[in-house]
C-alpha cells in the first residue's frame, strides 16, 4: 500500500458521510479505495449480518501493480500475487545443467529473509551447501525452513517475499554441483 | 453507562465469543475482518463487518492505525482486542484513549509494565510474591555465567519482552550457555525487537497454575479461582482444567492470595491472569507473568462460577463497579477444556488448513463449545490453528474426565486433520487421570515411539462413535 494514512481514511469516510452518493471510488498510485454505503440498514444494527460499511481494498488485479514491477518475468511470475516488495531479479530461461527444482515443505507464506529488514537468505548465483536455508514457509504460525536439497548454485528465483506458495510450486532452480 | 457499539479487533472463536457477549448486553457489534475472513462466522454474526486489509496479519489484525480507524469510522465507543494480535499492545490502548474509544482491557501503563517480564518480576518481588530464583536482565554472556554460578544448573534463558516460548532456551551444561545465550538473544531481537534476556532456575517437575482476576476502576480486585494448564506442547496449552485440585490446599490458597496482592499493587483494571509455576518436588510456588487480557481458556472459569468474564470486561471498561464480592464467588464442580487444533499429529503436528466437510460436535447438557467453525468452512492458512474449545463440567474431576472422554469420542470432523485423535489418546493415559504430570509430560508422551503411530490417519474412532448406543 502506498502512503494512505489513518487520517486519509477518516477523511474519506467523512466525505462519504457528508454526500448523497452510494459508492465512492478513489484511485491513486495503483491503489483503489472503494467505499460503499448500504442505505437503511446501518442504523440500529438490525441489518443483514454480512454487510460491509467501509472497505479498503488492495489492488484487485495484478495487472497495474505488476506492470510496474515485472523486471524480466520468470515462468511463474504470472501467478505471482501483487506485492509491494521488489520482484526478485531473474534472467531469461536457459538450459540449466544438473537442474534441481526447489519446492516448499508445505503450502504457505514464503519469506525470503530471516527477519523483516534482514538480507535475503539467497540471491541468484549464490553458492549454497546442502541443508542451507533458502527461505522460510509459514503456515498457521508454524515456520519451516526451505532447505537446499544439494550443494550447488541458486540459478533462478521465481518467488516473491511474502507470496503464498503451493506445495508443488517451484520456488527456485538450483544447479547442483557435478 | 453502557457501550452502544463495540469494535471486535480479532477473529476466530474469540470474535464469536465477544459478539455473543455484546449481544446479550444489547450492544451493537462491528467485526473487523481481513480479506481471508470476509465470509467467516464473526462477519456473519456481527451487526456489521469491516475489512481492515489483506490476509497477512501484519497488515490487518496487527495494524494499530487500521483498527483504530475502523473503530472511529464505524462510530464505535469501545474496542475489544480479544487475545493474541494486539490484545496486550499498549500503543493500541493509548491510540484508543486518544481517539475517544474505550479499550476493553487494562490501562496502557499496566500493559507496559506487565509486558516487560523483568519489570513484572521486580513488581512481584516488591509485593512479596515469590519469583523463580534467577536474575534481572543479564547484559551479556559473562553476566549470565555469574548468575548460573549463583543459582546452579539447569536454567532457563528467557526474553524480557517475551511470550510464546520465543527467545527461550534451556541450559543444562555450562558449555551450552554461550550458544544458548546468543540464540535466545537473536530470537528475542527478531521476534520482539528487544534482545534483553533474564535467567530463571529450571523447575523440572512443574505444574502451571494461573489465577483469573477481575479488577474495577474503583480499586476492587477479586480472584475467580484458578486453572491448571500443565498439559502443554512447545509452551502452547493443550488441556486446561479447574479448580487446581492436584496441588495442596495451602499452595492453592497462597497462589490465589498472591494473585490478588499483585493485582491490587498495580490497581489492576479489567480481566487478567496471573501465572504461577508450582515446583512439585518442593511444594513451592513462584510468579511467572501476568497476562493482561482475556485468555483462551477463560471458559473453564466461567463453567465453574457461572460468571460471564467477557460481559464483566465490557462492564468494567464502561466504568461500572464489580457487581459481586469475593465471598459471593463460588466454584462448583470441576471443568476441563480441550483445544482442538487443525493439525496432523501423526505427521509432527503439521498444520492442516482447508475445507471442513463434516463438523459434528457432541451435544450434552454439560458440554460447551466455543468455535467459529461450521460444515463447509475453509480454515485459512494465515492464522493460528485453533478450531474449537471443547469444555465439559462434572461434579468432580473423575466425572469431568469421563465426560470429556465421551465428548471427544463423539466429536467428528472430516476434511481437515485435527488434534481430536491425539486428545482422546492423551486423556486416556493413566498419568493424566491420576494427575501425575508436569509441564513437559505431553512432549515426553509424544516422543514415545508407539504413541503417534497409534493415532493413525484421520478419525477411525469416530466411526464407532456414530453408531447408536
Amino acid at each position: 500500500m502506498p502512503d494512505l494514512t489513518f487520517q486519509d481514511v477518516l477523511d474519506i469516510l467523512r466525505l462519504i458521510d457528508s454526500g448523497q452518493f452510494q459508492e465512492l471510488e478513489i484511485e491513486f498510485d495503483g491503489t483503489r479505495v472503494k467505499v460503499t454505503r448500504h442505505t437503511g440498514t446501518t442504523a440500529g444494527g438490525t441489518g443483514p449480518a454480512t454487510e460491509s460499511v467501509g472497505e479498503v481494498m488492495q489492488p484487485p488485479e495484478p495487472a497495474t501493480v505488476l506492470d510496474a514491477q515485472e523486471q524480466g518475468a520468470g515462468p511463474k511470475a504470472g501467478d505471482a500475487q501483487p506485492s509491494t516488495s521488489k520482484a526478485p531479479a531473474q534472467r531469461p530461461l536457459v538450459e540449466i545443467p544438473n537442474r534441481i527444482d526447489v519446492k516448499p515443505p508445505m503450502a504457505g507464506t514464503y519469506y525470503a529473509a530471516p527477519a523483516p529488514n534482514a538480507a535475503p537468505f539467497v540471491d541468484v548465483d549464490r553458492r549454497v551447501r546442502k541443508g542451507d536455508s533458502l527461505g522460510i514457509v509459514e503456515v498457521m504460525k508454524l515456520f519451516t525452513p526451505v532447505l537446499a536439497p544439494c550443494d550447488g548454485t541458486v540459478r533462478l528465483i521465481f518467488v516473491n517475499n511474502e507470496e503464498f506458495v503451493q506445495s508443488d510450486q517451484t520456488l527456485m532452480v538450483m544447479q547442483a554441483d557435478a | 453507562m453502557s457501550f452502544k457499539r463495540v469494535l471486535i479487533a480479532n477473529r476466530g472463536e474469540i470474535a464469536v465469543r465477544i459478539i455473543r457477549a455484546c449481544r446479550m448486553l444489547g450492544i451493537e457489534t462491528v467485526a473487523t475482518v481481513s480479506d481471508a475472513d470476509r465470509d467467516s462466522l464473526p462477519a456473519r454474526l456481527a451487526d456489521r463487518s469491516v475489512c481492515i486489509g489483506p490476509a497477512r496479519a501484519a497488515a490487518s489484525y496487527l495494524s494499530v492505525d487500521t483498527v483504530v480507524t475502523a473503530a472511529v469510522g464505524c462510530g464505535c465507543d469501545a474496542l475489544h482486542p480479544g487475545y493474541g494480535f494486539l490484545a496486550e499492545n499498549a500503543a493500541l490502548a493509548e491510540a484508543c484513549e486518544q481517539a475517544g474509544v474505550a479499550f476493553v482491557g487494562p490501562r496502557p501503563a499496566t500493559l507496559r509494565e506487565m509486558g516487560n517480564k523483568i519489570r513484572a518480576r521486580t513488581l512481584a518481588v516488591r509485593t512479596g510474591v515469590p519469583v523463580v530464583p534467577g536474575s534481572g536482565d543479564v547484559a551479556d554472556y559473562e553476566r549470565a555465567r555469574e548468575v548460573v554460578h549463583d543459582i546452579g544448573l539447569p536454567i532457563l534463558l528467557k526474553a524480557a519482552a517475551g511470550g510464546g516460548g520465543r527467545g527461550m532456551q534451556v541450559v543444562r551444561e555450562i558449555d551450552e550457555l554461550r550458544g544458548a545465550f546468543e540464540t535466545a538473544s537473536a530470537e528475542a531481537r527478531a521476534a520482539f525487537g528487544d534482545g534483553t534476556l533474564y535467567v530463571e532456575r529450571l523447575i523440572s517437575n512443574a505444574r502451571h497454575i494461573e489465577v483469573q482476576i477481575l479488577g474495577d476502576r474503583y480499586g476492587k480486585v477479586v480472584h475467580v479461582g484458578e486453572r491448571d494448564c500443565t498439559l502443554q506442547r512447545r509452551h502452547q496449552k493443550i488441556v486446561e482444567e479447574g479448580p487446581a485440585v492436584l496441588i495442596p490446599d495451602r499452595l492453592r490458597n497462597g497462589i490465589r492470595q498472591a494473585a490478588v496482592d499483585l493485582a491490587l499493587s498495580m490497581d489492576y483494571e479489567n480481566a487478567g491472569t496471573v501465572e504461577f509455576i508450582v515446583d512439585q518436588d518442593r511444594d513451592e510456588f513462584f510468579f511467572l507473568e501476568t497476562n493482561t487480557r482475556i485468555q483462551v481458556e477463560h471458559p473453564v472459569t466461567e463453567a465453574l462460577t457461572g460468571i460471564d468474564l467477557v460481559r464483566d470486561q465490557l462492564r468494567i471498561a464502561a466504568g461500572e463497579p464489580l457487581a459481586f464480592d469475593q465471598a459471593q464467588i463460588r466454584l462448583q464442580g470441576h471443568a476441563i477444556e480441550c483445544r482442538i487444533n487443525a493439525e496432523a499429529v501423526y505427521d509432527g503436528f503439521r498444520p492442516s488448513p482447508g475445507r471442513i466437510r463434516e463438523w459434528r460436535p457432541p451435544v450434552y447438557p454439560y458440554v460447551r463449545l466455543d468455535t467459529h467453525c461450521y460444515p463447509g468452512y475453509v480454515v485459512p492458512p494465515f492464522y493460528d490453528s485453533l478450531l474449537a474449545k471443547l469444555v465439559v463440567v462434572g461434579e468432580n474431576r473423575a466425572q469431568a474426565i469421563a465426560r470429556m472422554q465421551r465428548a471427544l469420542h463423539e466429536f467428528s470432523v472430516d476434511g481437515i486433520e485435527t488434534t481430536l485423535p491425539f486428545l482422546r489418546a492423551l486423556l486416556q493415559r493413566p498419568e493424566y487421570t491420576a494427575g501425575a504430570v508436569h509441564t513437559r509430560w505431553v512432549e515426553a508422551v509424544i516422543a514415545e515411539p508407539d504413541f503417534a503411530d497409534g493415532l493413525g490417519r484421520r478419525d477411525v474412532q469416530t466411526i464407532a462413535a456414530r453408531q447408536p448406543t
